[in-house]
């Protein structure tokens, strides 16, 4: 055996071996840290899709839609923006309303579409057929039709049938050749769908070489304001390039935030095991200085010293970065599978495969492992080098008392730096900023640990007497042994933290999902002209039709919307819309910046003001309190703003006044779409009816159900969030761990301690206690700081990092719930960490205990 | 072998100044048996760490084995205990976690002996201090003049021109202690390296050549 390996057995394995729980607990640290990054990024594809599914779900899959209001945009074009190079796919559209022979006031939404384009902006899944079969083939055929199996259901008819449609050639008879699953557009619109290829639907509906829509998806990283504006420049005629009423840059961005947070919290999962590796490290430096203080008086180098500890982290790293790529496999395979149970719900197409660990990604794990060890160890390194051997000798080793305050002075340098560097820059540019707050907010916790502790121990002081023995040896020990115990401290505050910033990131986010969910999907049933969905956005109803809307059985609100598109006279434009505030405010899931949504609305209405949207405040510079001036179709008006709200569906901004004020000011008469809330308990089925008859003539209205829509949404996105759960439990592990780690090692140490006190006449339960008292005002310390740190962290990633990379808030959801969790938690573990050394220590024979050397 | 010239060492705690040694000149040749003995606190082990390297004088030089140690680099003062210099403590210092006869390989394996002599040169010390049926005993499975032993064996393997020794037989009874003076004692004669030890028993000093008086970091006149 080599000179080197023998060295490394003796050194570095043989000291491991006999202590099997600091191995553990470093090794389990950095799995944990690099399990995490290894399952996102495993899952990443998965998680990502299915989320982007959600989005599309909600916002449609085009990312523009071209068309030319009545006149039907010419076939010709087609060719032209396929071969764009921003271009990823284009699906050509014919869509019509069609009225069904012999069912008064039922109409389809009819769509003809191409084929071999379809599939990529729209899923269509047949039901009773194997998944994977084409439904859009059986549109080869002559006269081929497909419906929705509910309406099918609904209405008896079955495949092979026949359905008759009004079109402008007559009366069209199709032929029923297979059901489409309540999926895609067949949810959206309640089942009222039919496809047709598109070349029988330009013959039926007499649209020969006509077209009424061309839908684009753009290829990834494209901006789509700028394709739209080549678009609008180059195509002949004049035609009509926008984006998707719903799909608005808000929808992506959602995306990119998602992708973005999992990365951040990646990171930090990386960033705690590294931490835990450090506390560990730290510790056995500590308690191993006279070994350490022996091999430097046989003749090692400080560098040889540092080498040996570089060496162990390697060890540490090495192992933990390989358990750490397979636990990470594992993790993302299980929340695949999770998810693809929910996502085929809605998407049969897509079966998302469960990730395989490659070699490359096991790799990763290890040098990731690796890494982090290494740059964990730097530390204790450093510390194991500077051991002075004099003092690691000298028979009872002088006390030095760390420099608290050169500590806490270090600490307040880097929270002031967090502090400064915590503010967003230019919207759109990388947040690094934010990154090193983050870095630095965390790192000046750990620095203000040994203060904490000091104050604690002080605070204390008075106390020493009036104090059973136990308690106050405690408070002493605290004081001695403040480097161990402040190591322990932030190892414990760094998990803690990571719990505390973690849970409020998921469910800020959650948050934020939900509202932008709920201002897209509003309301039980929302009624909106067809032309509307047909043709563009310019269709609107009468304001007349409301009376006979509110007087319909089972409807218990209605909520109108009217928005009109008005110019800045800078080149850009807005949305002036107004609603019912009195039904907004109980019914809508408004949400302002600082303020309660529904007292703001009233208050607004009150006073005649309007409140404007996120991206309306920060793009015109504009306050609560501040008036406004909006130019309308009849001139300027000037208005007071009473609340800012967040709003993830429009975009270029939006200001909303109540609908009174609106037709005061505007005299407009119209509407673009009313939300129709039901009262509890109504039947959607029969109140529908009842709505469709309300209104009578009207043949172009339609009427979507939201909420089933929302349900399975809301269902999907809490499936790829099942990934970010399991960074909570990381968090939580990882703290524990800290706390046993050092309580263990504080036992350890303080073995003849606690011998001679069990010979002077301590009794088991005092020992037990004394180290209790110690590992709870240890839990103290951490939470106190953990909580703060996580709140710090939590609030740079919302307000800098992520608004900086997008431009509009996520809702902070503040975690009361964790803190009281992470409380509870802190001292829980502290405490049980604290107990099994205690109770090893008390159950140690006092001899045995001072005879420990 | 040793020469010191007019050391001080003045520890600092706080705002107090501590002189554990005044002026102190001392010249020990080689093959020597030298005790210093005094009273505790006298400077005794200050002066054993200040000629093994681990510290330096706050003023005066130190020769050892030809080596200015208040100008040699850290490195060679690693050096400079990995092959010149062995010491031995009061509470052993043995490293827990290895067998005795690894604890002896060890220094071995650090000063670079060609690997294929460890082995023999292992089992020698181990015989030259009676523990040769112990080498796979750990420490603790030792009583403690076996540990005294053992650590002695361990400062020797390395065959050092001087050692070290701060209270060998502090912690022992005086009939063990005894018997580790004299196996120091006849090591010396039969190996001929130096010797410094630090004691204040009046038995210990016996063994040696010359015994140096220190008080308050100075040599005492008689
Ligand atoms: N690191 C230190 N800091 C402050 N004073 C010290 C330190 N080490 C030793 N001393 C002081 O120096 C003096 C000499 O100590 P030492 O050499 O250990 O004496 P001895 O070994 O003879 O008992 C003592 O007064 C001791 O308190
Ligand atoms: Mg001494």
């Amino acid at each position: 055996m080599g000179r080197l390996a023998r060295l490394a057995t003796l050194l570095l394995l043989r000291p491991l071996r006999t202590e099997a729980f600091r191995v553990a607990v470093s090794v389990v640290g950095v799995a944990l840290g690099v399990a995490v990054p290894v399952a996102i990024r495993l899952a990443n594809e998965s998680v990502l899709s299915a989320f982007a599914r959600g989005v599309d779900a909600v916002a449609g899959r085009a990312a523009l839609t071209i068309h030319a209001r009545d006149l039907g945009v010419p076939e010709e074009i087609f060719p032209l923006v396929r071969a764009d190079a921003a271009v990823a796919h284009a699906s050509p559209l014919i869509q019509v309303l069609a009225p069904v022979d012999g069912m008064p006031g039922e109409a389809l939404l009819v769509l003809g579409v191409d084929v071999l384009s379809e599939q990529a902006f729209r899923e269509y899944h047949l039901a009773d057929r194997p998944a994977g079969a084409d439904p859009l083939t059986l549109l080869a055929e002559p006269e081929a039709i497909l419906l929705a199996r509910r309406f099918a259901e609904a209405k008896g008819l079955a495949v092979g049938g026949r359905i008759t449609l009004l079109t402008p050639a007559g009366r069209r008879a199709f032929r029923i050749r297979g059901l489409l699953e309540a999926e895609g557009p067949a949810v959206a619109l309640d089942g009222r769908l039919a496809l047709l290829d598109i070349a029988a639907a330009q013959v039926e509906f007499q649209k020969l070489g006509r077209l009424d829509r061309v839908d684009l998806v753009l290829k990834p990283g494209t901006d789509a304001a700028a394709v739209a504006a080549r678009l609008r420049a180059t195509l002949p005629g004049a035609l009509t390039v926008e984006r998707p009423a719903a799909r608005v840059s808000q929808a992506e961005q959602m995306l990119a935030s998602f992708r973005l947070n999992l990365t951040v919290l990646s990171l930090i999962a990386l960033l705690t095991g590294g931490f835990l590796v450090y506390n560990t490290m730290e510790i056995a430096v500590l308690r191993r200085r006279r070994s350490l203080g022996v091999l430097r008086a046989l003749g090692l180098s400080r560098r040889g010293v540092a080498a040996l500890i570089a060496g162990e982290a390697a060890l540490l790293g090495v192992a933990g970065g390989l358990l750490g790529a397979l636990a990470g496999g594992a993790l993302s395979r299980a929340a695949v599978t999770a998810m693809a149970r929910t996502v085929s719900q809605l998407y049969a197409y897509v079966r998302p495969e469960p990730p395989a660990l490659t070699a490359d990604t096991l790799l990763l794990g290890i040098v990731a492992g690796l890494g982090a060890a290494l740059l964990a160890a730097a530390g204790p390194a450093r510390l194991a080098a500077g051991v002075s051997p004099r003092e690691a000798l000298a028979p009872a080793a002088l006390l030095r008392l760390p420099r608290v305050a050169a500590a806490s002075a270090a600490g307040i340098m880097l929270l002031g730096a967090a502090a400064l560097l915590a503010r967003p820059g230019p919207i759109g540019t990388p947040p690094v900023g934010g990154y090193l707050a983050a870095l630095a907010a965390m790192l000046g916790g750990a620095f203000l640990s040994p203060a904490l502790l000091a104050a604690l121990a002080a605070s204390g002081r008075p106390l020493l007497h009036i104090l059973p023995v136990p308690a106050a040896l405690a408070l002493l020990s605290l004081r001695r042994a403040v480097r161990r115990n402040a190591v322990a401290a932030s190892a414990m505050m760094v998990g803690l933290a990571m719990l505390v910033s973690v849970s409020t990131m998921i469910r800020s986010f959650r948050a934020t999902v939900e509202a932008w969910i709920g201002q897209s999907v509003r309301a039980d049933f929302v009624l909106s002209p067809a032309g509307r969905y047909v043709k563009g956005s310019d269709a609107r109803l009468p304001a007349d039709i409301l009376p006979a809307l509110a007087a319909v059985e089972g409807v218990e609100a209605l909520d109108p919307f009217r928005g009109i598109r008005v110019e800045d006279g800078r080149g850009g434009g807005f949305l002036l819309a107004s609603g019912d505030f009195a039904v907004h405010a109980r019914y809508g899931r408004i949400l302002m910046v600082g303020g309660d949504g529904p007292a703001v609305l009233r208050a607004a209405r009150e006073a005649g003001a309007v409140v404007v949207s996120e991206t309306f405040a920060l793009r015109y510079g504009v306050r609560a309190g501040d008036r406004v001036s909006l130019p309308t179709p009849r001139g300027p008006i000037r208005l007071p703003v009473g609340g800012i709200f967040y709003d993830y569906t429009t975009e270029g901004g939006l200001v909303v006044m109540d609908r009174s004020l609106f037709t005061r000011l505007l005299g407009d008469p119209f509407l673009s779409s009313v939300a129709i809330y039901l009262s509890p308990g109504a039947d959607p089925e029969g109140v529908r009816r009842r709505i469709l008859t309300a209104v009578p003539g009207r043949e172009d209205l339609l009427l979507l159900a939201n909420r089933a829509l929302k349900a399975r949404v809301l269902e999907i996105f809490d499936q790829t969030f099942a990934i970010t759960y399991a960074l909570e439990f990381i968090a939580l592990v990882v703290a524990a761990l800290g706390v046993l780690n050092a309580q263990m090692a504080a036992v350890l140490e303080r073995q003849r301690e606690i011998g001679i006190l069990r010979a002077v006449g301590f009794g088991r339960r005092q020992v037990l206690g004394m180290v209790l008292t110690e590992a709870g005002l240890l839990g103290v310390a951490a939470n106190l700081l953990g909580v703060a740190v996580g709140l710090a962290l939590s609030a740079i990633l919302i307000h800098v990092i992520n608004f900086q990379s997008f431009g509009w808030t996520i809702q902070f959801h503040f975690p009361t719930r964790e803190i009281l969790l992470v409380t509870a938690l802190a001292l829980g573990t502290a405490l049980a960490a604290g107990a099994i050394p205690a109770s090893v220590a008390a159950a140690l024979p006092p001899v045995e205990a001072i005879r420990y050397e | 072998m040793i020469l010191l010239t007019d050391v001080h060492k003045i520890y600092r705690a706080g705002k107090v100044e501590v002189p554990a040694l005044a002026g102190l000149s001392l010249t020990v040749e080689r093959g020597e048996f030298v005790a210093v003995v005094g009273p505790s606190g006298c400077g005794k082990s200050t002066l054993l760490n200040l000629v093994a390297g681990l510290d330096r004088p706050t003023r005066g030089t130190i020769l050892v084995d030809g080596v200015d140690l208040t100008r040699a680099p850290e490195a060679a003062l690693s050096r400079l205990r990995r092959e010149r210099v062995g010491m031995i403590f009061q509470f052993y210092n043995l490293l827990p976690h290895l067998t005795a006869r690894e604890n002896v390989a060890l220094p071995l394996l650090l000063n670079g002996t060609p690997t294929l002599q460890i082995a023999g040169r292992v089992e020698a010390e181990l015989e030259a201090v009676a523990l040769l049926g112990r080498g796979d005993h750990f420490p603790h499975q030792l009583s403690g003049g076996e540990m005294q032993r053992l650590a002695i064996a361990r400062a020797l393997a390395p065959r050092p021109a001087l050692l070290l020794a701060d209270e060998p037989t502090g912690n022992l009874d005086s009939e063990r202690g005894g018997a580790i003076l004299d196996l120091i004692r006849r090591l010396n004669r039969t190996r001929a390296f130096t010797v410094l030890m630090a004691t204040h028993s009046p038995e210990a000093a016996a063994v040696a050549d010359r015994v140096i008086r220190l008080r308050d970091g100075r040599l005492e006149i008689p």
